[in-house]
């Protein structure tokens, strides 16, 4: 056997064709909902169902009344059995994609004997015992201020709470441990050796107790958003602790720069480096030279050609200069490049130009079956009056334009005669270390026996901002 | 064992035109179960390249002067994991085949270039030229040439970045059981080498092997 050379070429460019589909796909989502640039960051939280109110299917049977807004809970009769506890779950067990979770539980009535409780218990929990009397429980119970956690004994935790107190359970996915509050401060926390999912519980005892809950609808006594800012700085100082070398992410930066042709920039930004007191300096050839200034120069050109969307210009010179890159007709990139040419076209109104430029290149991309739609995305720009409204509006945006330019940068760089490994045409360094702290965060997460949460860029830059 | 079906006879065999012609003898490091590991270079114009290989030996029958086996890439940098095909060969015994390939592409001048680099092979060149070697008794040379050509990959896709389009041209030496081999593909760099020598894997007596073919 032998490498399959006509392979590694289009490598490089069917990524960036699927790159393109990608966005196609979304872009016609994004029309529908009418969203702006709606990134799917947050939609993994949203998938997971959370509890909003009470369990009113399984129940204790005869100890405990579910009020009619399914967020109270009622005492009915005198009896005080050990196991004629009033039990209710929530609707659905608490999400466990993010990094923690929390309610709050309201005592309207302590009764007769502030018999109380709140906790976390897992499916098929027997509903007439306390949260935390019985294995793979926990509760923390009004009367005696004690955690149980699945013993008939209870041990020291916090206050007592009866009438008028508002406790709170959570569960931390990181730390693993489950804590909890009474009146807005945390009382206590103990570990989570329980797997599985916990359902938020809540149960009553006495004659006349009465409870509500809180799954989020109402604001939380206890200030959730701190407790939260209070987690990430946790982990941010642990990260802090490491230490790296200072001149990392100056070359991290040089090596995007370098990557996607910014010579420019890449010439302001070593001046400034090297004024900059004290100069920085050492970053330069720590390894990361594998691209180094290969054809910067070339690369700056055909990047502002694309951008301002000379593709006439710019395939002409990837003829002159790098002809192998387009040699092939039916590549990845040509058909790139013609799409792109013919967007443009459409962009300044030239219709009849575009449609015959249409005919007589479009025709030969049937053979790449794989991409037919995105060439009837392209084609599809003449059938509307204002293009830039429909689902194939993305085409006229300039991030069209930078996914050309992206692909282009990439060709070239295959055709680097020291290039030793063709992945790297495709993505900086910085991006690689992305996808890798993606990759680790998922693997956590997995390990931690799928609890917690991804790794989100936005929301890591928009917090270091507040 | 799988036996390759005979199709058409094909114009290199010769039709009991030398009655004295003898099979090979059966060499003892060729034989079913038999391994061998080395490199094959892949070296291109553009980088320098080679591959770790290990081969080995699936089904022998040299009454038809077929062979067949696996053979398994190792560091390949385009895949994930080691890539291993089944390859089927022709003996070139002069009974069954003759040093003309007369198929896969590859001309009779395409098969003396890739021959002539077989030092072993100096001393049958002459007649080959003339006839292809059919006249040739090579019951008794101390080496067996053979062509190698994977058919299929059998646990990768056929995307994996790898071609199988072309074949080898195999030498092996009855004496200590080496291989040297070419690998010949219009479309691929030219005269990749193939080294290989026997390995032991610490057996004894026979091993065999099954799979399914489908």
């Amino acid at each position: 056997m032998a490498n399959d050379s006509e392979q590694t070429q289009d490598l490089v460019g069917s990524y960036f064709l699927n790159l393109w589909r990608l966005k196609s796909k979304t872009a016609s989502k994004d029309v529908e909902m009418m969203n702006s640039d709606n990134e799917d960051e947050d939609m993994e939280e949203d998938d997971e169902p959370v509890p909003t109110e009470l369990d009113t299917v399984n129940s204790s049977g005869g100890f405990s009344i579910v009020l009619l807004d399914k967020l109270s809970v009622q005492y009915p009769s005198v009896s005080l059995h050990g196991h004629d506890v009033g039990v209710v779950q929530a609707n659905c067990p608490a999400p466990v994609k993010r990094l923690f979770y929390y309610f709050e539980m309201y005592v309207r009535s302590a009764g007769a004997k502030g018999t109380v409780a709140i906790g976390f218990t897992t499916e098929g929990f027997n509903l007439r015992r306390q949260p935390g009397w019985e294995a793979n429980s926990f509760g923390y119970h009004g009367d005696d201020g004690l955690l149980y956690r699945g013993q008939g004994k209870g041990e020291d935790f916090g206050p007592k709470y009866t009438t008028g107190d508002t406790v709170g359970g959570g569960i931390n996915y990181a730390s693993q441990k489950l804590f909890f509050t009474k009146n807005g401060q945390v009382v206590g926390t103990v570990e989570k050796d329980v797997k599985g999912r916990l359902y938020p519980t809540i149960a009553v005892h006495s004659q006349n107790e009465e409870v509500s809950v809180n799954f989020g609808k109402d604001p939380f006594l206890f200030d959730i958003k701190a407790y939260e800012a209070a987690q990430r700085a946790k982990q941010d100082t642990s990260i802090e602790k490491i230490s790296i070398p200072q001149t990392a992410s100056y070359g991290i930066v040089r090596s995007y720069l370098q990557h996607y042709g910014y010579e420019e920039t890449l010439n302001v930004f070593d001046e400034a480096s090297q004024t900059s007191v004290p100069p920085v300096t050492g970053f330069h050839d720590n390894g990361f030279n594998e691209h180094a200034m290969y054809a910067l120069t070339h690369r700056k050109i055909l990047r502002k050609l694309i951008m301002d969307g000379k593709i006439d210009d710019a395939i002409s010179n990837l003829h002159e200069w790098y002809p192998e890159t387009i040699q092939d007709d039916t590549s990845a990139i040509c058909l790139m490049l013609h799409c792109q040419k013919f967007i443009e076209l459409v962009r300044a109104g030239r219709l009849e130009e575009a449609m015959d430029y249409g005919k007589n290149r479009f025709e030969k991309f049937y053979n790449l079956k794989h991409y037919e739609d995105l060439v009837k995305d392209c084609a599809a720009l003449l059938a509307y009056e204002e293009p830039n409204k429909s689902t194939v509006g993305y085409l006229l945006e300039e991030s069209q334009r930078e996914k050309v330019a992206d692909a282009v940068n990439a060709i070239i760089l295959s055709t680097n005669p020291d290039l030793k490994d063709h992945k790297s045409c495709l993505h900086s360094y910085l991006e690689t270390l992305l996808r890798q702290l993606s990759a680790c965060f998922l693997q956590k997460r997995l390990l931690n026996g799928n609890q917690g949460e991804a790794f989100h860029l936005q929301r890591v830059l928009l917090a270091k901002n507040t | 064992m799988p036996v390759r079906m005979v199709e058409s006879p094909t114009p290199s065999t010769s039709s009991g035109a030398n009655p004295g012609q003898t099979c090979l003898q059966p060499c003892s490091l060729l034989s079913v179960g038999q391994t061998f590991s080395g490199t094959q270079n892949v070296s291109s114009p553009q980088k320098e390249e080679a591959w770790r290989v290990n081969v080995r030996i699936q089904g022998c029958d040299l009454n038809h002067g077929y062979l067949c086996g696996t053979m398994e890439a190792l560091n390949v940098p385009m895949a994930d994991t080691p890539v291993v095909t089944f390859w089927e060969g022709e003996i070139v015994d002069t009974k069954n085949y003759t040093f003309f390939t007369n198929k896969w592409k590859a001309t009779s001048e395409v098969d003396i270039d890739h021959w002539t680099k077989f030092p072993s092979f100096s001393p049958l060149l002459s007649q080959v030229e003339v006839d292809g070697g059919k006249s040739l008794d090579l019951s008794n040379y101390q080496y067996i040439f053979m062509r190698w050509k994977e058919q299929y990959f059998v646990n990768v896709g056929s995307d994996c970045g790898l071609t199988i389009a072309g074949f080898y041209y195999v030498c092996f030496s009855c004496v200590d059981g080496s291989i040297n081999g070419y690998y010949y593909d219009p479309n691929s760099s030219p005269f990749q080498k193939l080294e290989l020598k026997t390995t032991n894997e610490g057996r004894s007596g026979f091993s065999f092997s099954s799979y399914e073919l489908q």
